[in-house]
């Protein structure tokens, strides 16, 4: 079992027993007595008008407790937007559809019975009819709204520009131009365990959500939202997680139906996603046509870079509208480009609704300038690296502003590289491949790419208790999917505790966990602040005074003693702003 | 349909339908939910269980045909005592698991590959062979690799296996 350790270390995850044994609980696994299974009945066509859905067979199918369409329902539930209800006012997305299907693979009804063998049986008895209209899969042809999604609205939820445009004159003079179209197609999440969502209808009108999911409190707030629920009455509780991948943060039509119909039954009701649905129905990522153009000059620095970008944002803007423009923003990547302008479009598609996949929007910018940092190497017939190397925003320019509104705080890409290129041996490999083109042999490719993530977006819940054992209770809001929460956030945590009275710290603790080999109480850090006022300037000396404390911080490849004290300081440094955050409140409450 | 099949070393008799999996009378009907469904249709391997020694995706097999059969699921992997299997312990060791959703199926698949032939874990290539079976979204392989590798020694060979699971085979889907 993983005791106080310090961070970095390859720890045992106290995670493993119970998945190693059989004993992890995911929803599918969760015993809930009388817990009835819902299945959907799902459009075939990706756009159409519903003219009909009869369930009168459905219902008679033995074992089938209850089946709904949007026609039942005097009120049918509509998805909440994940980040802008502008874009989604005048497309509302029912959770079951009314009058017309977006994508293939959207919900037309459920059917809840026994389980899911009646289940799918009942599905299969339902009788759906459909006036297919045209598909529209490409987001450029999207937007020429030859074909809209929604009468009278165009297709194009959003548009924005991100820099300035570039001056057409510093295309014609520059000594190099390259540019490219690149296609990021949809994929699947495709997390091992798909979607799973149990819902169980508690005493008092209130629910308790058992989801595999990666935003629990969002989920808490939509559920109330959409249902009419008094936020208190609805809990939602994550078990153990099968993967996510972006794919699980958002609140599905899926979900508001089987809380509805478990509302309805006065019973447990659970949906598990079939692989079927997973690779059909389930939302996509990527989705991008991008157009990319970079000028240099004969040296191989950058002069301009213009981006424009489309996104598939599928039937229903809700869940994917923001992540073109997250692209546009990345687009001058790690390098300094004086000249930057991009467009970002997301346009509806007759595709399933669009929605964060791993780094979200990022890698698809990474991948754009990338690609066209390299067409621009092989036009100079310059190594790659070292075009990267002469663009790099250097160490000196931090905090950095790029042209499309980003601040990058801190970093040294050129290091960076020097020590990818060595701890790959860079240099080895590119001598085997002119080898190999000089006297032949298998082809050898070498890749160099370089990637910067706006990352930190948001805000969590975490707090860490230090008790008079010298023990620490750390608790975070942050949600697991699969990636260890448990044992790595008891690596690296810190407590302080003040008491200041009349502007003077009197008596200060500051506890730290993980930066030594045990826990420590950073002493000479709480002699730094008491009989001072508590102010920015007590706080920084406080924590330099700590990082010096982690004594003999055990050193290893993934955190070195330098990269430790860093992050002590800088944990500290919030850890005491917090704790003053709270004296002030309690001061202006009282 | 009445049927009845040891599990884990019990008897379990079970009323099914003709069409119900080995998987779901595995988790439902006997509560062993350590055997997952990823795919229902012989793609991922997180069901695989071993039947009469066999490692099998039961989510291609009817508990009908099971009758009279002898079926051991991740959670009888470990020898009663409660020493964890070898290939827990090196799973762990190697962080081969993340979220854990894949690992009883490839548990179950290794385990029963080694107490074949322990000596494929020293031939890359059939090894990779093997793990392409399964399915994992989050690892990558390798550290899946590693831990069998690292578990083959320990593995009890052929001759000290519970006896009931005699001719054991690596059965793969039909296609592979
Ligand atoms: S669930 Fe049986 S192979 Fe995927
Ligand atoms: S550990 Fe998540 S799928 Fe393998």
């Amino acid at each position: 079992m993983a005791g106080p350790s310090a961070v970095g270390e390859a720890l045992t995850r106290v995670e493993d027993g119970p998945l190693l044994s059989g004993r992890g609980r995911f929803v599918a696994d969760l015993r809930v007595p009388g817990c009835a299974e819902a299945v959907f009945v799902r459009s075939e066509v990706a756009h159409g008008l519903v003219r009909r859905v009869d369930l009168g067979a459905a219902r008679q199918v033995p074992g089938v407790l209850g089946a709904w369409s949007a026609a039942d329902l005097a009120d049918v539930p509509r998805v909440p937007a994940m980040t802008d209800p502008e874009v989604t006012r005048d497309r509302p997305w029912p959770a079951l559809a009314t009058d017309r299907v977006r994508y293939a693979g959207e919900p037309l009804a459920v059917v809840v019975a026994g389980n899911r063998y009646l289940g799918e049986d009942g599905r299969d008895a339902a009788r759906v009819t459909i006036d297919a209209l045209p598909a529209v899969l490409d987001p450029a042809r999207a937007a020429l709204d030859e074909v809209r999604l929604f009468p009278g609205v165009s297709n194009v939820a959003v548009e924005t520009t991100v820099g300035e445009p570039v001056d057409p004159r510093v295309w014609d003079r520059a000594a190099v131009v390259v540019e490219a179209d690149y296609r990021h197609p949809l994929l699947c999440h495709t997390s091992l365990e798909a979607r799973a969502i149990l819902v169980r209808p508690d005493s008092g009108g209130g629910i308790t959500v058992w989801c595999s999911h990666q935003a629990p409190h969002r989920l808490r707030d939509d559920l109330a939202g959409a249902l009419d629920l008094p936020g208190g009455r609805v809990r939602v509780v994550v078990p153990d997680v099968g993967g996510a991948f972006g794919g699980k943060s958002e609140t599905w039509p899926e979900y508001l139906v089987v809380a509805l119909a478990a509302l309805r039954l006065g019973r447990p009701v659970r949906w598990v996603e079939d692989r079927a649905e997973a690779l059909t129905a389930a939302p996509r990522g990527r989705g991008q046509s991008q157009w990319v153009r970079l000028a240099a000059d004969a040296d191989g620095r950058f002069l301009a870079l213009e981006m424009r970008t489309d996104a598939a944002v599928g039937g229903y803007p809700h869940t994917g509208s923001f992540l073109p423009e997250v692209t546009a923003r990345m687009v001058c990547g790690a390098y300094a480009v004086p000249l930057v302008g991009a467009r970002a479009r997301a346009v509806l598609t007759t595709t399933p609704p669009l929605c964060p996949y791993r780094g979200a929007g990022r890698p698809e910018a990474a991948y754009a300038v990338e690609c066209t940092v390299d067409a621009l190497a092989r036009r100079l017939d310059m190594d790659p690296a070292e075009v990267r190397r002469r663009n790099f925003v250097p160490p000196d320019a931090f905090p950095y502003d790029t042209p499309t509104g980003f601040r990058y705080d801190s970093g040294n890409y050129a290091a960076a590289l020097e020590l990818a290129l060595k701890t790959a041996d860079h240099a080895r490999w590119r001598a085997e491949q002119g080898r190999r083109r000089a006297r032949g042999g298998a082809p050898l490719g070498v890749g160099v790419c370089t990637y910067v993530e706006r990352s930190g977006v948001g805000g969590e819940f975490g707090a860490v208790e230090a008790h008079p054992d010298g023990s620490f209770t750390a608790t975070s809001g942050c949600c697991s999917t699969g990636q260890g929460h448990a044992t790595s956030f008891a690596q690296l945590s810190v407590a302080a505790a003040l008491l200041v009275e009349e502007g003077v710290v009197v008596d200060a603790r500051l506890g730290l966990a993980g930066v030594a080999a045990r826990p420590v109480r950073a002493r000479d850090a709480e002699h730094v602040l008491v009989g001072r006022p508590p102010n920015e300037r007590a706080i920084t000396a406080a924590a330099v005074a700590a990082s010096a404390y982690t004594a003999d911080p055990p050193a290893d490849p993934h955190a070195d003693v330098a990269y430790r004290r860093h992050a002590a300081r800088i944990l500290v440094r919030r850890a005491l702003g917090q704790a003053l955050d709270d004296i002030s409140d309690i001061v202006e409450r009282s | 349909m009445r049927i009845s099949l040891t599990v884990n070393g019990e008897e379990r008799r079970l009323e099914v339908e003709p069409r119900r999996t080995l998987a779901d009378a595995l988790r439902e009907d006997c509560g062993l939910t350590g055997t997952r469904l990823g795919c229902e249709q012989g793609v991922c391997g997180a069901c695989t269980v071993r039947v009469d020694g066999a490692a099998v995706r039961s989510c291609l097999m009817f508990a009908v045909q099971c009758d009279g059969r002898t079926v051991r699921t991740v959670e009888g992997l470990a020898p009663a005592d409660g020493t964890p299997h070898p290939l827990q312990t090196a799973f762990t060791a190697e962080h081969a698991l993340q979220c854990g959703f894949c690992t009883p199926g490839f548990l179950m698949l290794a385990a029963t590959a080694l107490e074949d032939d322990p000596s494929l874990v020293h031939d890359p290539e059939r090894l990779r062979e093997l793990l392409t079976s399964n399915l994992c979204r989050c690892t990558g392989y390798e550290a899946i690799r590693r831990a069998v590798r690292r578990a083959a020694d320990a593995v009890p060979d052929r001759d000290e296996r519970v006896p009931e699971e005699g001719g054991g085979r690596t059965v793969l889907p039909p296609g592979e």
